[in-house]
């Protein structure tokens, strides 16, 4: 072993910890403490632009249970300790038996532990099925029923609440991959929608906020280990076998060992050119559902066209009156 | 393993040609997180980077823990010793 004489300690660059993780991108090598500054400070800033960190803001967190939410629940946390917004999760339980009720003790744990309320909603309990349920009778994939339903419900807790945002636990390794799957499906008005946060459309849709924007996949899963985060480490029972995303990233990986920071530049030159992206997919009229009151694209919402075909009435407005009960309990 | 977090100042192109290293042979024993799937993999120099290389990891796509703490990729570790891989690209 003639190399182990040559062996050095690696100290953190900020102190004289041993360090955990080089980040290449920064030219730093830093300990579990720096590090996680680190993630907080990148979180932080995204916030600050977006003019987040304000008392009067409310900000509704997306949580599943999964390290991306998890991580960003926490920071979330802190940072509304720090600077007065008020902070409320939200973790819908889906009904995939033990990888939910799994989730569902990880986000109470993780809850408990940053002291943040947490609304939970449980489908079944709120319309009858399971996700898995719905699709089957709806016959579509069931990630995408899956997504509607999330994003329906997440967005009516969020009008119910008043809130300013909805957070979700998008990393940048996710947006990159969703735009480069936009970029080759020449859905390039699709782009317009992976910037740091998207706009409000008072009373009918609350806007996206995506604080781990500039937070790389595995600096929030070493996030997540280094602060012992309460997280599901399993897969989705139904997560598809190698989704296009899957390889987008690897070779995004790829790239990014060869040419250190070549993720992050892209995701700031994509932010840049939001405006351009918005302009090309031109001012969108949207409408309110005549069911349930929420944002349409059409005169009934896509939740509320889903429930319909399958259950025969729409079940948006049942939701709606739900989650106001819910949201009475947490207020 | 050493007391410390170490880096070995390895020449990786030496440390991918068959001469270099060759007389020398670890075998690590890697835990792959999600799955648990648990392999033996034999390296030349022990360091974590070459058991990635050979299961066809990016660095940057994996976190690597050793006693149940985060090491970075170009640590060295002795014949028979174990760590676990977590796979950040896998989701919910």
């Amino acid at each position: 072993m003639r190399y182990m004489s040559r062996q050095v300690v690696a100290k953190c660059s900020k102190c004289d910890n041993p360090a955990i993780v080089e980040i290449r991108y920064a030219r730093l090598r830093l300990c579990k403490q720096h590090f996680s500054e680190f993630v907080e400070k990148k979180v932080e800033r995204i916030l600050r632009r977006v003019s987040a960190l304000r008392k009067d803001k409310v900000i509704v967190a997306a949580v599943s249970g999964g390290k991306d939410s998890s991580t960003m629940l926490a920071i979330l946390s802190k940072l509304s300790r720090q600077y007065g917004f008020r902070l409320i999760g939200v973790h819908i339980v889906l009904g995939l038996r033990e990888y939910s009720e799994q989730s569902l003790q990880k986000v109470q744990q993780l809850c408990n532990e940053y002291k943040t309320p947490c609304i939970v909603v449980e489908l079944r309990k709120l319309i009858g099925f399971t996700v898995y349920e719905l699709a089957r009778r709806a016959r579509r994939p069931v990630c995408s029923v899956c997504g509607l339903v999330k994003r329906y419900i997440l967005n009516a807790v969020a009008v119910e609440l008043g809130a300013d945002y909805v957070a979700l636990g998008h990393n940048a390794d996710d947006i990159i991959a969703y735009s480069l799957k936009s970029f080759i499906n020449q859905d390039l008005e699709q782009l317009a929608k992976f910037g740091p946060a998207t706009e409000t459309i008072k009373g009918l849709a609350v806007g996206r906020l995506r604080p781990l924007y500039e937070v790389y996949e595995k600096e929030s899963l070493l996030y997540a280990l280094v602060n012992k985060l309460p997280i599901v480490l399993d897969e989705c029972p139904f997560r598809p076998e190698q989704p296009i995303e899957d390889r987008i990233k690897e070779f995004m990986n790829k790239l990014e060992e060869e040419h250190p920071g070549i993720k992050l530049s892209f995701l700031r030159r994509l932010e840049k050119r939001i405006e351009t992206y918005q302009a090309l997919a031109g001012e969108r009229e949207y409408k309110r559902c005549r069911y349930c009151g929420l944002v349409s694209a059409g005169d009934i919402c896509s939740f509320c066209k889903l429930t319909k075909k399958i259950s025969g009435e729409p079940l948006g407005p049942r939701v709606r009156l739900e989650i106001r009960n819910l949201v009475k309990q947490v207020l | 393993m050493k007391k410390n977090i170490v880096i070995p100042k390895i020449n990786l192109a030496r440390l991918e040609s068959e001469t270099a290293w060759a007389s020398f042979l670890a075998r690590i024993v890697v835990r792959i997180i999600p799955g648990n799937v648990v392999r033996e993999i034999e390296t030349r120099s022990g360091c974590v980077y070459e058991v990635l290389k050979k299961l066809g990891y990016s660095r940057e796509s994996v976190v690597v823990l050793y006693k149940g703490e985060p090491i970075l990729e170009n640590t060295c570790l002795e014949d028979g010793e174990m760590v676990e891989i977590y796979v950040a690209t896998s989701g919910g």
